[in-house]
């Protein structure tokens, strides 16, 4: 048993979600089309010449066509029919995990690159394959490039099984979006649970994933999972987190920095609960970047974390601070990452000096040592700026005057570039 | 040559003959062929005058590749050796992993064989830098994407309510 959810309960969540999303888009059109009959009236009827009843009837029509009808599967053979089956594919809840990264309406009203962009090549899709002049008016040109790949994707063949190799060298998000790209690649990636091991989600999934996903994905590992990193999950609970640790006993690592939604009470809730499961317990725990660590938590964690009080005097790689960016595993090789910081007493993230001369240092070696409150350092280069001179960035992050002219350096010789990239983006 | 630096040492050389699926024959060096593990292994219970390896499934097109990274791998790690001896710096490693990444970057057919070559004769150096590089072309890419790019006909019609 990988998914602790009634099997169910996930269906009714990504139909549902589906529901919702085309319900929106009904009330929508009706809006635009239906209800304010004498506005329009006095409104010219196609102001510039865009021939928009036409595309809009052209779209939604398309759209209803679709969505009425009452079995899915009749919506499978349609698009299998009509060549238009790659593109249907995916706004409509998917196969499997993708849908659960969608399931919200946030997502669908759009804002996102991700989910947005699909939305787009449908309805030029299904605008195009009705009547080409009309989907002209619709269509947005940043995706002209991916249409065209969907059109050419006609003589195609199997998969060359020398691509296989590579899904053991894929991150999560990747190996996602292989799993979707035929049947074979489909088996080969999810019937692996040793591809799993290892999940890192970041951006762009981190803001869709879900307790139900994070346990669908986790569940891939069939209880293999050695360590997690959920950095910036927002949405990802207690709940969730707890779930994964109890059906996944040979974690060793957690990375959750960032996560609003998962509370410290929560992780030495789950710690705990896992601990007397009997399970290993972790070796490895990464909060960072939160205020409400207590003494008690931390001397908690410690105890179930193993580590000795004699031992935590190990001659650790001093860390660095880089920014809001948090020390990956190779940087950082402390067993938690938080620590009572030496000035004031609470836990927190504490960082090094990487500065030699650095004048607070000279005093006394350790004495540079405390969370960024108490000595806040350059977002760039990490050095103190206790007693140096420092800029305060718009967006109140702190450089060092070196930095602050490095940067502008930077800037002023790749202004072209930047603005082109603007431009393109 | 490239194994001047030190010539005394060196023993005579020795030759291996490798047979591609088409039927040309390759005579390289004893330390070149060495690289791939599957020859490496029972390679000294062979009597040195039967040192022949017919490769099935490499053609010779392949071949000559798979030989040209062999070549430059056993050369440069000799130089890499011999510069450390000397304690005098060198950019070897550096320059080796330009060298690779200029030999992995072909069209989509030959990367197929290579890796599938690679696989083979068990060269993991160039069977990691092979599956390195369908990674790297995978990474980002979308479903659509990822079909068109290596050309696989989308069949992944599945219905969208089986749980999982």
């Amino acid at each position: 048993m990988t998914s602790v959810f009634p099997p169910d309960s996930s269906m009714k969540f990504g139909g549902g979600g589906g529901g919702d999303r085309f319900l929106m888009e009904d009330n929508h059109y009706h809006h635009h089309q239906g209800e304010p009959n004498d506005i329009i009236d006095l409104l010219p009827s196609d102001p510039f010449g865009m021939n928009v009843a036409a595309t809009f009837g052209a779209i939604t029509g398309c759209w209803f066509d679709y969505f009425q009808i009452d079995a899915l599967n009749s919506v499978w053979n349609n698009s299998n029919n009509n060549n238009n089956k790659t593109v249907m594919f995916p706004v409509f809840g998917d196969i499997g995990m993708y849908e659960c990264f969608n399931n919200n309406n946030e997502d669908a009203v759009g804002f996102d690159g991700w989910v947005e962009k699909k939305g787009v090549i449908q309805i030029q899709q299904i605008s195009n394959g009705l009547s080409p002049t009309t989907g002209a008016g619709a269509s947005n040109i940043p995706n002209k490039e991916i249409l065209e790949e969907v059109s050419g994707s006609c003589s195609s063949g199997d998969a060359h099984e020398a691509l296989f190799f590579a899904f053991g060298y894929m991150s999560v998000q990747d190996l996602l979006n292989v799993e979707r790209v035929c049947k074979s690649f489909r088996s080969a990636v999810y019937g692996d649970p040793l591809l799993w091991r290892n999940i890192c989600i970041h951006q762009p999934l981190n803001e869709r994933i879900e307790d139900d996903g994070l346990v669908r994905l986790t569940g891939r590992a069939q209880g293999n999972l050695q360590s997690l990193s959920l950095v910036k999950c927002s949405r990802v609970t207690d709940v969730g987190l707890k779930c994964v640790l109890q059906s996944n006993p040979r974690l060793t690592m957690l990375n959750v920095p960032e996560c609003t939604r998962i509370s410290i009470g929560g992780i030495v809730d789950s710690l705990k609960a896992l601990k007397s499961s009997g399970a290993p317990g972790l070796k490895h725990l990464r909060i960072g970047g939160r205020y409400d660590v207590t003494h008690e938590h931390f001397e908690e964690l410690k105890a179930l974390l193993n580590i000795d009080n004699c031992v935590r005097s190990k001659v650790s790689k001093p860390r660095i601070y880089h920014g809001h960016s948090f020390p990956s595993y190779d940087e950082d090789d402390h067993d938690i990452d938080v620590e009572i910081c030496p000035r004031c007493e609470n836990l927190r993230l504490v960082y090094d000096c990487p500065v030699d001369c650095c004048e607070v240092r000279q005093s006394s070696p350790q004495s540079c040592r405390a969370c960024t409150i108490c000595i806040p350092r350059c977002v760039q280069c990490g050095r103190c700026v206790l007693y140096a001179d420092y800029v305060e960035t718009f967006c109140l992050d702190i450089l060092c005057l070196k930095c602050f002219e490095l940067q502008k350096e930077e800037r002023g010789a790749s202004s072209n570039h930047i603005s082109l990239d603007q431009v393109l983006g | 040559m490239k194994d001047s630096f030190n010539p005394s040492i060196e023993p005579p050389k020795k030759t291996v003959t490798l047979v591609s699926s088409d039927g040309y024959d390759f005579e390289v060096e004893e330390e070149v062929a060495l690289e791939s593990q599957v020859i490496k292994d029972g390679f000294e219970d062979k009597a040195v005058d039967d040192r022949e390896y017919l490769l099935f499934n490499v053609h010779s097109d392949t071949l000559e590749l798979i030989i040209k990274y062999c070549e430059k791998h056993v050369s440069s790690r000799k130089s890499i050796s011999a510069a450390a001896a000397s304690s005098s710096s060198s950019n070897g490693e550096e320059a080796l992993k330009e060298w690779d990444e200029h030999f992995i970057s072909v069209d989509t057919n030959t990367l197929y064989d290579i890796l599938m070559a690679a696989d083979y004769l068990n060269i993991k150096s160039l069977l990691d830098l092979a599956i390195q590089k369908v990674a790297d072309t995978i990474h980002g890419r979308s479903p659509e994407q990822i079909r068109k790019k290596f050309n696989i006909e989308n069949d992944s019609i599945i219905d969208p309510w089986a749980s999982e």
